[in-house]
């Protein structure tokens, strides 16, 4: 693939700009794995440190309750020297897995998906902005840098996520599947973007082939690759690991009943910190089944657009997961600007903008009053957390609202620009 | 109905509801602001003060410093004095009194003869091209009733925050110390701090205290728990004083717990009947206005954020400290204030928990009357409201109602964007979409010149903290001019371009203000959380820029009214106020700066509100603070308490281990007896010390056991797993309470060992010796450790260096 001098630059720029910061600050990475707002439970580096401390004293690694992520980073990870002797190799990893990110977006956004896909045709689509734009968002989002910079695993769950998306744009549909097994082997919640996935990769196929495939047989066949893919991986990690129910019930377990309260930038943890223990389970299956939902209304209701889908799933999940950190909500972000010809209809951005630019600030602050001035308590920051989750809900809303305006207009040319009201 | 009318009104009328309506809600906002706090100071919206923790008990015990001890502190007195006399005879400095390391050795002496652990310690700071240097002296009375791992700080420096010689200060605190020592009622370690300015010296010790302290100052060889509250004495006069005034501002508008507060003037006023001050105010008649005066100072000084003593330095790592200084002439005598001190430490040494229950952030405008911060914030947060209103309304104007002409087919079309009228011809429904792709805002510009001025401000911070104090009156006079051309050039450079760029629209000017008004109103409203005053302040003279905008109409009269208000917007910009306002206290600019720069080089003044994580990670828990990483690991088992608090609790645990990771001394061996946890948060406060470990302890890399945190208010057990080391020190220093220092790690080791109980196996042995290994111990009880082979309840008390 040509590379033009643009992507070089922006590329060339991003990785200076991280270099930069770690060189200038050496004590930034240290400070950011430690926020609650960018280190969660499942992808904390400081967690995969002692993790590896552990295997590479053959030892468990899951012994002790404070690891909770997938085995397989643990040899990867093994591989590297020590970050307290060498942070930079550590750190060049990351940078360039967000290059990679940054690529696999490019890929999907030259694909034209965004606007212009087998069943539907947005109405504005000469508003767009190209690859390398998009690239560029996502790539000096101070949110994308925060995550790369604290060295959280969530950077490789996104990796799989985006090449799923790329590839599935690009037709290659076994690969997509693939790569969504390795971001849900990462981290469970990625399996429930199948669904629109499949449907994604299912009419890239009737766009290209010239007899359609059976839909239901074609579901099938993905779903299963992407368990074939999942059960490889994990049984690799059961080779690492040598317990399979031991780090079954570490990772996915973990994920799943949400036993570690540390807060976070989502909705879960107050909410279960308040909770009697006889209504826990209920709400676990609640709080799940909520998550849940969305894929199945999102899908039906937007079935021309499932790479939109996607994108508002992410959202979805930044807001609801029960371990979000702003590395989700820069996934997010990062696929908004695929869908630069919706923002003339969106009509909340800057109240959503300013909503999340306000929790961003009082965040750090009330945390800081709550746990190292001693003058706060946890609801200054679960407030502020809620006012984060409310600036994204705005944005999502929004966003599908513009989608679905979008759809009514080509449906009904004639009425283009007309006054909604909402009844 | 009316309501619904009333909206549809205000859409046809757009000048109104984009143009007027932000500005008239904007100006409310501000006076509405205003009046509210000059509203405070009335009975209605103040309240009394009261102690809300109910273990301090204020002036209930009868307080013994009297007769006797007043001749061993005459005695003190004199002989610091002939020693400070010769020191100023053989150095002959002029009337400069300067602590001699004579005098300093005397202190020393003098505290090691009461029977107190004495240490020193060197620091030096460069800040501006000044260096302040000096050497603290510290002893330490360890409680007989305590464990160590709380402490109280008496602080005496040489030198007031008004540098003058507090040699009655000193010898009181002297004096104390050697009284206090005799008392067998302390629950907590006391520590008498010497040091010799107040500006630098605290600083020095709590940095150090908590292993935060830069190069340049020594780490401290002794140290005692977890520190709960600081009283500074000063007593800079011969003649008897007449009432006590309570400073209690600290660094970056940081407020002692209001408790401690009440207490001094609860035990001056109540039991001691000595009148308390605050603020300066010296005749308090209790009227409107001397409240509001109160108040206003107390706002100035924490909007100022400097340090107003010796206790300021405490209070960013959440030690409430407050300084007594005896004012005016009187029949009070330095036995009264030494009574006062006993009263306020017997207070503080009843706490069973950090001060927690009363207000954090409050204005105090007599010394018994103040608001908290729910009655106060709404007028701050009113004025940092003002500049978001004004900032949204400005949004939707560019959106959608453009008032300018000169972009009238534009203008048209942005309109249509959102509802252009039907058409069903394709091609015209093309143009109107053209049309809606020209009218979309153009926001590169603004953002990058919003973000790029934001950022040049670094440059007069780095600059201004970094140069020499003779250098600050003329840097402040280029930063006027700079301020002056800078503005101009850049809107010539923006409105026609000076042949370099494109002219921008009207709309581009709207979004820049918006964006920058966003910023500010973002800024002001965070800032309003953490230091009240300030934020009212800046936002006070930040208030003009909501209402600046592009004006219209004939030339003559344009003109006029810019240069008008770029005149007033000047006189606002922060280095004229700066200047007006020392002229007009008379205090040069050099000092002023001087300070600023020692604040932020020193004090970390903003650093640390801007960057609170490197500076107070480790508040008030010492112990914890070096605690290496290995921990997080406590499953709760079983619990005496609720399932809510169950949670919390280990939610607690957790946060504090983690708290603790960040100190990484990576991976190393800890065992988690003896470890001091300190929960607090969500209704749950406390502090305590793993005391029992279960026998299923294994050699080497992994220990997996039963643990118990005997807590002041609960009783947390739970288990601990997955303890290992990497990297493991090669010299311990093991340290017996009430023995010398010695350096003998094994044999000390094993005496301790022997000491404790003789079945002991090797596994034990090894494992206590890994224990020790970092740091000293302070108490082995024997009584307790009886059963068994391995230790039930062996009570290991370290500190960790």
């Amino acid at each position: 693939m040509a590379v033009d001098r643009r992507t070089v630059g922006v590329f060339g720029a991003a990785f200076v700009l991280r270099l930069l910061l770690i060189c200038l600050f050496p004590s930034l990475p240290d400070l950011l794995t430690g926020r609650v707002e960018v280190s969660t439970p499942v992808n904390s580096f400081k967690r995969l440190q002692e993790g590896l401390y552990l295997y590479t004293r053959n030892v468990s690694p899951y012994d002790g309750g404070v690891f909770h992520q997938a085995p397989l980073l643990l040899p990867l990870f093994s591989l590297l020297p020590g970050v307290q002797s060498n942070p930079i190799p550590t750190a060049i990893l990351y940078f360039l897995v967000d290059l990679v990110n940054a690529r696999a977006l490019v890929t999907i956004s030259e694909s034209g998906q965004s606007v212009q896909s087998q069943l539907h045709s947005a109405v504005r689509k000469h508003i767009r902005w190209d690859g390398v734009s998009v690239a560029a968002w996502f790539l000096f989002n101070p949110f994308t840098i925060a995550t790369c910079l604290a060295r959280s695993t969530s950077v490789f769950t996104t990796t799989g996520i985006l090449f799923a998306v790329s590839n599935a744009v690009t037709g290659n549909s076994v690969n997509a599947m693939l790569a969504l097994g390795f971001a849900s082997y990462l981290s469970l919640y990625p399996a429930l973007l199948f669904v629109p996935l499949v449907l994604l990769c299912f009419d890239q196929r009737l766009q290209s082939a010239n007899k359609p495939p059976n839909g239901i047989i074609y579901g099938l066949q993905h779903a299963g690759i992407l368990l074939a893919s999942i059960a490889g991986l994990l049984g690799l990690s059961v080779l690492i690991t040598g317990n399979f129910w031991e780090f079954m019930s570490a990772t996915y377990g973990f994920h799943l009943l949400v036993p570690d309260l540390t807060p976070n930038v989502g909705l879960w943890w107050y909410f279960f910190i308040e909770m009697f223990d006889s209504f826990r389970e209920f709400f676990l299956g609640v709080f799940w089944l909520h998550l849940a939902s969305y894929v199945g209304g999102l899908t039906m209701r937007l079935r021309r657009q499932p790479l939109f889908v996607v994108a508002s799933l992410l959202g979805v999940f930044a807001i609801f997961k029960p371990y979000p950190s702003i590395s989700d909500a820069s996934l997010y972000f990062a696929t908004l600007p695929l869908y630069r010809h919706l923002f003339p209809l969106m009509r909340y951005t800057f109240f959503a903008i300013s909503a999340i630019l306000y929790s961003s600030l009082l965040g750090p602050a009330f945390y800081h009053l709550w746990i190292y001035a001693g003058s706060g308590n946890a609801n200054f920051f679960y407030a502020i957390t809620l006012v984060w989750s409310l600036g994204l809900s705005i944005l999502l809303a929004d966003s599908i609202f513009a989608a679905i305006r979008d759809e009514w207009e080509q449906d009904h040319p004639d009425a283009q620009g007309t006054e909604v009201k909402q009844v | 109905m009316a309501l619904k009318s009333a909206i549809r009104n205000l859409r046809n009328k757009p000048q109104f509801l984009f143009v007027c309506l932000p500005n008239i809600l904007s100006f409310l906002c501000i006076v509405v602001g205003v009046a509210w706090l000059l509203l405070l100071p009335l009975d209605d919206n103040s309240r009394r003060t009261y102690i809300s923790e109910n273990a301090l008990l204020p002036g209930q015990v009868h307080a013994y410093f009297t007769g006797s001890e007043q001749n061993i502190f005459r005695g003190y007195k004199q002989e610091l004095q002939s020693l400070l006399n010769e020191g100023r005879e053989t150095e002959s400095q002029g009337d400069e009194v300067e602590v001699t390391p004579a005098a300093s050795n005397k202190v020393h002496s003098i505290l090691q003869a009461a029977g107190l652990k004495v240490a020193t310690q060197k620091y030096e700071y460069t800040s501006s091209g000044v260096t302040h240097q000096g050497e603290n002296i510290y002893g330490i009375i360890h409680a007989p009733r305590g464990d160590a791992t709380e402490a109280i700080v008496l602080v005496a420096a040489w030198k007031t925050a008004d540098d003058e010689l507090n040699l009655k200060g000193v010898t009181l605190a002297l004096t104390l110390a050697r009284y206090f020592k005799r008392w067998s009622l302390w629950s907590k370690d006391i520590i008498f701090l010497f040091t010799p300015d107040s500006k630098t010296g605290t600083q020095a010790w709590i940095d150090a205290y908590h292993d935060l302290h830069p190069e340049s100052v020594q780490p401290l060889p002794l140290k005692s728990g977890a520190l709960q509250g600081a009283v500074v004495i000063e007593f800079p006069f011969d003649h008897n004083f007449q009432k006590l005034h309570i400073v209690y501002d600290g660094v970056n508008g940081q407020l002692p717990n209001l408790d401690l507060f009440n207490t001094a003037v609860a035990i001056a006023g109540g039991q001691m009947g000595i009148g308390a001050n605050l603020q300066e105010m010296w005749e308090h008649d209790d009227s409107y206005e001397a409240r509001l005066q109160t108040m206003m100072r107390g706002m100035t000084k924490q909007g100022l954020g400097y340090a107003t003593g010796a206790h300021s330095s405490f209070m960013p790592y959440h030690i409430d400290a407050i300084t007594l200084q005896p004012k005016g002439e009187g029949w009070e005598d330095e036995m009264a204030l030494g009574r006062t001190i006993e009263s306020i430490c017997r207070s503080l040494n009843n706490l069973l928990e950090h001060l927690h229950q009363s207000f954090f952030f409050y204005l105090l405008m007599h010394s018994n009357r103040f608001v908290s911060i729910g009655t106060y914030l709404p007028s701050a947060m009113l004025i940092a409201g003002n500049f978001t209103i004004m900032a949204i309304a400005l949004w939707m104007r560019t959106g959608y109602y453009s008032d300018s002409k000169a972009t009238a087919p534009v203008d048209s079309d942005s309109k249509n964007t959102k509802q252009p009228k039907s058409g069903s011809q394709d091609d015209e429904n093309k143009a109107k979409i053209n049309g809606a792709a020209l009218a979309e805002r153009l926001m590169a510009l603004p953002l990058t010149l919003v973000t790029g001025l934001h950022l040049l401000g670094l440059v007069p911070l780095w600059i201004f903290n970094n140069i020499f104090h003779q250098y600050f009156t003329m840097a402040t006079y280029v930063f006027v001019g700079v301020d002056i051309v800078l503005p101009l050039f850049l809107a010539a450079l923006l409105s026609n371009g000076l042949g370099v760029a494109k002219p921008i629209v009207p709309q581009q000017y709207h979004l820049i203000k918006s964006f920058a008004l966003l910023l500010l109103g973002l800024s002001l409203s965070t800032l309003a959380t953490l230091n009240f005053s300030l934020s009212f302040m800046i936002g006070l003279l930040c208030a003009p820029l909501s209402f600046v905008g592009r004006l219209e109409g004939a030339a003559p009269l344009r003109y006029g009214v810019s240069s008008l208000g770029f005149v007033l917007l000047n006189l606002l910009s922060p280095p004229i106020v700066v200047l007006g306002v020392c002229q007009y206290t008379g205090v040069s600019v050099e000092s002023v700066l001087t300070q600023a720069a020692f604040g932020w080089n020193v004090w970390d003044i903003l650093a640390s509100a801007l960057d609170p994580v490197t500076k107070l990670i480790h508040t008030s828990i010492p112990v914890l603070q070096s605690v290496p990483h290995a921990i997080n690991l406590l499953h709760i088992q079983h619990l005496g308490l609720n399932p809510v608090d169950l949670r919390n609790a280990r939610n607690l645990i957790n946060r504090t281990l983690q708290q603790a990771q960040r100190q990484s001394l990576h991976n190393q061996v800890l065992d988690l007896i003896g470890l001091h946890l300190s929960l607090r948060g969500n209704g749950i406060e406390g502090k305590g010390t793993v005391v029992r470990r279960s026998p299923e302890d294994h050699l080497g890399q992994r220990r997996q056991g039963d643990f118990l945190v005997e807590e002041d208010t609960h009783i947390v057990s739970g288990q601990i797993t997955a303890v290992k080391g990497e990297e493991q020190l090669s010299q311990p220093v093991v340290r017996c309470r009430g023995e010398r220092i010695q350096n003998g790690v094994q044999e000390e080791l094993a005496k301790v060992v022997d000491g404790v109980g003789d079945q002991r196996s090797d596994t034990e042995v090894v494992g206590a010796r890994e224990a020790l290994v970092f740091g000293e111990v302070f108490e082995v009880d024997a009584g307790q450790v009886q059963e068994g082979v391995f230790v039930e309840r062996g009570k290991f008390l370290f500190s960790l260096e």
